[in-house]
C-alpha cells in the first residue's frame, strides 16, 4: 500500500490515439434475482486511454466488463463504441479482446496456436497467422515459448500469452478482468509494467478491472471508482488521490484516517485545536470527521502531548505510525524514517495538520 | 522438469509396490493362462488350436460379432449425441438443472435390465395394435429388424447413460468450460465453433472414456438381447459353447481378446496427443519456466 509512489502515466492522456475507439456505457442496469449488480452505471473511456475500473469486490466491475465483451446483457442501458450502439451485437462480433481473471488459455493448443486461434476463426491464411502470432509473442516477451502448452507455462507467462491472444485480431477495445490477481506479488509488478507498455505501444483503448487501488493508480490514465453498481468518481490518479469527490473514494483510494471535528462556521472546521477551511462542500454539522492522508499529518515528540503512538511500521523511506488520540480514534501518520527514532510505541506525541483546506465527511 | 517427472513416474516401484503388482497380476493372469492352456492342450493329443478353429468356423461367428460392433458404434453415437449437448447446456446455461440431469442419468442404475426389458417387451407387443391404422404401423417392425435391431440401440443407450454421464461429468469438472467458451467467443468464434473447436477437444479424454465404457457394456450385454430374441456376440457365444467345455472356454478367451484389442485401439487414439505433447516440450525445453 505505498500510496506515496504515485507514478504519472508516461503518455499524455488527452492526446487521442489515431484510430482508437471511444467506449461509453450509459445507464447500465442489471439484476441477478434480488442482487443488483449494476445500478445505472455511466462510464466513458476516451480513445487510446487505459481506464481502470476500481472498486471493492462485488461492486459489479466484472459484470460491467462482461457486458462490454458481450457475455452479459443489460436489463436496460446502452453500450456505445465510437458512438455506435453495440448492445445487440453478439460477443464474437464485438471486436473486443479479453484477458480473464482465471487462466483461460485453450489447454489443447500450444502458445502459438492459442495466439493464432482468433485468426483461424477469421480465416486468415496460415502463413500470415504464424508470422503475426510470432510477432505478438515477441511483443509480450515470450518469443521462444510458442511450442509450449499452457500446462508447461507459469501463471505469469500464461497471462502474457492470453494478452497476446486478446490482441491478435487488433480489437478496438481491450478488456482485462483482474488479470494479475492470481499471480504472486513480484510477477504482478513486472506484468503490470508490461501490460502498460504493450497498451501504450498498441495505443488501444483499454478497460482494466481491479480491486487493487495501487494497481489502478500506478497503471491507469484515469481511474473509475465504482460502488454498489454505480460510478462514484472517474478522474486521473492524481485527482482521485488529491481531490476525492466522496468520502467513499477518499477511503478506498490510498490510506485515509478520520479525525473527529466540529463545524464552527460555514465552511470551517475545528480539528486538533485549529480552525481549517473545508475543501469542497461541507457536510451537515456540527459533528463531522476530517479525512487526512498519512503524509499530511505531522507528528512531533511532545511529553505533554495527549496522543500516544501505538504501533510503528517500517516502509522504507518512511515509517508509518499509528497514533491514538485521547478520544480513542486512531490516526495513521507517515514520518521520514530518519526522524522516527524518537517516535517509538508508547511515546506521547502531538499531531498537527498543515494549513490547507481539509476534506470533511459526515461522522461515520 | 518434464523429463524428471516422467522418469519418477516410470521408475521402478518400491518393493511393496512390486508385491502388490505381482499379487494383482497373478489374480488376473493365472486363471487366464489356465484357460488358454486348457483350450490348446488336449490330453493325449498334445497342443492343438482345434477349439479356436472350430469356433471361428462356427456358423454365425462373424455376423454376430459385426452385429455387436455395429450396435456398439450406434449406441456410442446416440448416447454421446444425447448427453454431450445436455451436459454442456447444463454447465453453461442452467447450473440449477444439474442435479436433475444427474438423477435422470443415474436412474438406469437402479432399474435392473430384466425389469427394463420386461417393459420394453410389453411396449413392443402393445405397439402394433395401436399403430395398426396409422402411417407408423411399420415402426415397430423396423425397430426389431433382426439384422440391425434398433430397439437394442435404444435400450443400450439408456443402460449406458449412468456411465457416460459420469465420465463426461468428470471431464467437464477438469476444465473451466464457461471461461473457455467465452475466451473462444472473444476470439471471434461463434457458439458452434467455440464448442467444436475448444470444448470438445478438451473433453477428448472424457469422450473416449465414455465410448470405452459403452463399448464394454454393449459387447458384454446378454440379458436384454437374449430375451428380445436377437443374436449379438454375447448371445451367440452362449448358444455355441453350450455343451462343449473346451469350446466355451475358448470363446471367453476370444471375447476377452477382442475387447482388449478394441480398448487398446481407443486408448491409442486418446494417447497419441499426450505423447506428441511431451515431444514438443523436449525440443523446446531449453530453460526451466520462470
Ligand atoms: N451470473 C450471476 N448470477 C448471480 N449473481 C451474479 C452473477 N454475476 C454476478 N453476480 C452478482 O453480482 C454482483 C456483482 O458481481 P461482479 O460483477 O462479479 O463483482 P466484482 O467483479 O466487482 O467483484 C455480486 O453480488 C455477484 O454475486
Ligand atoms: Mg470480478
Amino acid at each position: 500500500m505505498s500510496s506515496t509512489t504515485l507514478a504519472t502515466p508516461a503518455a499524455p492522456a488527452d492526446a487521442p490515439v489515431e484510430g482508437a475507439a471511444s467506449v461509453e456505457l450509459r445507464g447500465l442496469r442489471r439484476a441477478f434475482g434480488p442482487t443488483v449488480a449494476l445500478d445505472g452505471l455511466d462510464l466513458t473511456a476516451r480513445p487510446g486511454e487505459l481506464l481502470a475500473l476500481l472498486g471493492p469486490s462485488g461492486c459489479g466491475k466484472t459484470t460491467a466488463l462482461r457486458m462490454l465483451a458481450g457475455f452479459e446483457h443489460p436489463d436496460s442501458g446502452q453500450i456505445l463504441v465510437d458512438g455506435r450502439d453495440i448492445t445487440p451485437v453478439p460477443a464474437h462480433r464485438r471486436d473486443a479482446g479479453m484477458v480473464f481473471q482465471s487462466y483461460s488459455l485453450f489447454p489443447h493448443l500450444n502458445a502459438l496456436d492459442n495466439v493464432a486461434f482468433g485468426m483461424r476463426m477469421r480465416k486468415v491464411p496460415a502463413a500470415q497467422r504464424r508470422s503475426r502470432a510470432a510477432e505478438l509473442l515477441e511483443l509480450v516477451g515470450l518469443p521462444d515459448k510458442g511450442a509450449r502448452f499452457p500446462h508447461q507455462l507459469s501463471g505469469g507467462q500464461q497471462q502474457r500469452i492470453a494478452l497476446a491472444r486478446a490482441l491478435a485480431l487488433r480489437p478496438r477495445v481491450l478488456l482485462l478482468d483482474e488479470p494479475l490477481s492470481a499471480l504472486d506479488a513480484k510477477v504482478r509488478l513486472t506484468l503490470r509494467e508490461e501490460i502498460r507498455r504493450v497498451q501504450q505501444e498498441s495505443g488501444i483503448t483499454t478497460v482494466f478491472v481491479t480491486h487493487d487501488q495501487e494497481e489502478a493508480l500506478s497503471m491507469a490514465d484515469r481511474v473509475a471508482v465504482m460502488r454498489a453498481g454505480r460510478m462514484e468518481q472517474c478522474a486521473t490518479p492524481a485527482d482521485l488521490y488529491g481531490r476525492p469527490a466522496t468520502a467513499f473514494v477518499a477511503e478506498f483510494v490510498g490510506t485515509m484516517s478520520r479525525i473527529p471535528a466540529r463545524i464552527t462556521a460555514a465552511g470551517t472546521v475545528e480539528v486538533l485545536g485549529r480552525r481549517l477551511p473545508v475543501d469542497g462542500e461541507a457536510p451537515a454539522g456540527p459533528d463531522v470527521d476530517v479525512l487526512v492522508r498519512p503524509e499530511a499529518v505531522r507528528v512531533s515528540a511532545d511529553a505533554g502531548g495527549e496522543a500516544c503512538i501505538t504501533a510503528t511500521a517500517f516502509l522504507g523511506a518512511v515509517t508509518r505510525l499509528t497514533v491514538r488520540l485521547p478520544d480513542g480514534t486512531t490516526v495513521k501518520a507517515d514520518v521520514p524514517t530518519h526522524d522516527a527514532a524518537a517516535l517509538a510505541p508508547g511515546a506521547a506525541v502531538a499531531l498537527t495538520l498543515p494549513d490547507r483546506p481539509v476534506l470533511a465527511a459526515a461522522r461515520a | 522438469m518434464v523429463r524428471l517427472t516422467a522418469r519418477t513416474a516410470a521408475g521402478p516401484p518400491g518393493r511393496r509396490g512390486t508385491a502388490v503388482l505381482a499379487l494383482a497380476g497373478g489374480y488376473f493372469l493365472l486363471p487366464l493362462a489356465a484357460s488358454v492352456v486348457f483350450t490348446v492342450d488336449v490330453p493325449g493329443e498334445g497342443l492343438t488350436t482345434d477349439a479356436y478353429r472350430q469356433l471361428v468356423g462356427a456358423d454365425g461367428f462373424l455376423p454376430s460379432l459385426l452385429l455387436s460392433l455395429g450396435l456398439a458404434a450406434a449406441t456410442v453415437a446416440l448416447v454421446l449425441l444425447l448427453t454431450v449437448p445436455a451436459a454442456l447446456a447444463v454447465r453453461l446455461g442452467a447450473p440449477k438443472l444439474r442435479p436433475v440431469l444427474e438423477v435422470v442419468c443415474s436412474l438406469p442404475l437402479v432399474v435392473p435390465p430384466i425389469a427394463l426389458v420386461a417393459g420394453v417387451g410389453t411396449v413392443l407387443r402393445w405397439g402394433p395394435d395401436h399403430l395398426a391404422d396409422t402411417p407408423f404401423f411399420r415402426t415397430f417392425a423396423a425397430l426389431q429388424n433382426p439384422s440391425f435391431p434398433v430397439v437394442l440401440v435404444i435400450v443400450y443407450t439408456v443402460m449406458s447413460l449412468p456411465f457416460v454421464y459420469r465420465a463426461l461429468d468428470a471431464g467437464l469438472r477438469a476444465v473451466d468450460v464457461r471461461t473457455l467458451v467465452e475466451a473462444a467467443r472473444s476470439c471471434g468464434a461463434g457458439w458452434p465453433r467455440a464448442v467444436a473447436g475448444v470444448v470438445l477437444p478438451n473433453l477428448r479424454g472424457a469422450l473416449l472414456n465414455a465410448a470405452f465404457l459403452t463399448l464394454a457394456l454393449v459387447l458384454g450385454e446378454f440379458t436384454v438381447a437374449r430375451i428380445l430374441g436377437f443374436q449379438p456376440f454375447a448371445v451367440w457365444i452362449v448358444n455355441v459353447s453350450g455343451t462343449q467345455a473346451r469350446l466355451s472356454v475358448a470363446v471367453s478367451v476370444i471375447s476377452l481378446l477382442i475387447t482388449w484389442v478394441l480398448l487398446l485401439v481407443l486408448a491409442f487414439l486418446g494417447g497419441r496427443r499426450s505423447s506428441s505433447r511431451t515431444t514438443d516440450s523436449r525440443t523446446t525445453d531449453q530453460e526451466s519456466s520462470a
